[in-house]
């Protein structure tokens, strides 16, 4: 039976004992260092920090939603599909970005299952990729 | 910031943020370029600043978030630069709608 290890950048122990307690996973304590170094900031947990932080945050609220009207009236003004996609892109880059870190940190610092933690801190990430993407097939259009 | 138990599933958020933010980068690095592709063969000013904004709102932003979380110590600047970058973005998207 192992002994109680502390994980480490070198050294992940086994959960499982037996035969194959001593098996290292070096490559996931690689990632360890590489990324809870860097990724302190990159999340949406820590919410909006400061005043200063959530009047930045409602400012590009605002910008992001005169984005977004100034696309939905294009797209019916000129019934272009790919104005609707940069609608929705614009929308979830600013709006969406500015909603989850305003609304969504409170639940996840008082939430206890990991799932859901999970869920709702990688939103922001998808919310992201998904209006890039959005943006992206607008242009490819 | 939740504490991360440095078990499995932390280290599977971790390496997924990780992961997401590279992704995003790169398609914003990939829409900017095309942007900028697209303004220098037709030289239309609103290609140029929704290149330049496009980029400001998403990559530089996670760049500059990347960067500082893993220079500065404090992490009280961390979040207003980056919501500042993203700010700074949407407003040269609007520069760029309104323009023509």
């Amino acid at each position: 039976m192992t002994a109680e290890h502390t994980p480490t950048a070198e050294y992940t122990p086994d959960d499982r004992a037996g035969p194959r307690t001593h098996r290292r996973r070096r490559s996931v304590g690689a990632v360890f260092g590489l990324v809870f170094g860097p990724l302190q900031g990159v999340s949406i947990e820590q919410g909006a920090t400061s005043p200063v932080e959530t009047a930045l945050l409602l400012a590009l609220a605002a910008v992001g939603a005169l984005l977004t009207y100034q696309a939905m009236r294009g797209y019916r003004r000129n019934d272009d599909r790919s104005m609707l996609l940069f609608g929705a892109g614009l929308f979830l880059l600013t709006v969406g970005h500015a909603g989850l870190k305003l609304f969504l940190a409170a639940p996840l610092v008082a939430a206890d299952s990991p799932a859901f933690v999970f869920a709702v801190a990688s939103a922001s990430q998808v919310a992201d990729i998904a209006g890039l993407v959005a943006i992206f097939s607008a242009i490819l259009r | 910031m939740i504490p991360l138990q440095l078990s499995e599933f932390g280290a599977a958020v971790g390496v997924l943020f990780f992961v997401g933010s590279i992704v995003s980068i790169v398609v914003g690095g990939v829409v900017g370029y095309r942007a900028f592709r697209g303004y220098r063969r037709s030289r239309q000013r609103s290609l140029l600043l929704f290149g330049v904004g496009l980029l400001l709102l998403v990559s530089v932003s996670k760049l500059v978030n990347i960067g500082l979380s893993s220079t500065l110590s404090s992490s009280t600047l961390i979040g207003p630069a980056t919501e500042l970058c993203r700010l700074a973005g949407a407003v040269v998207l609007t520069y760029a709608i309104y323009d023509r």
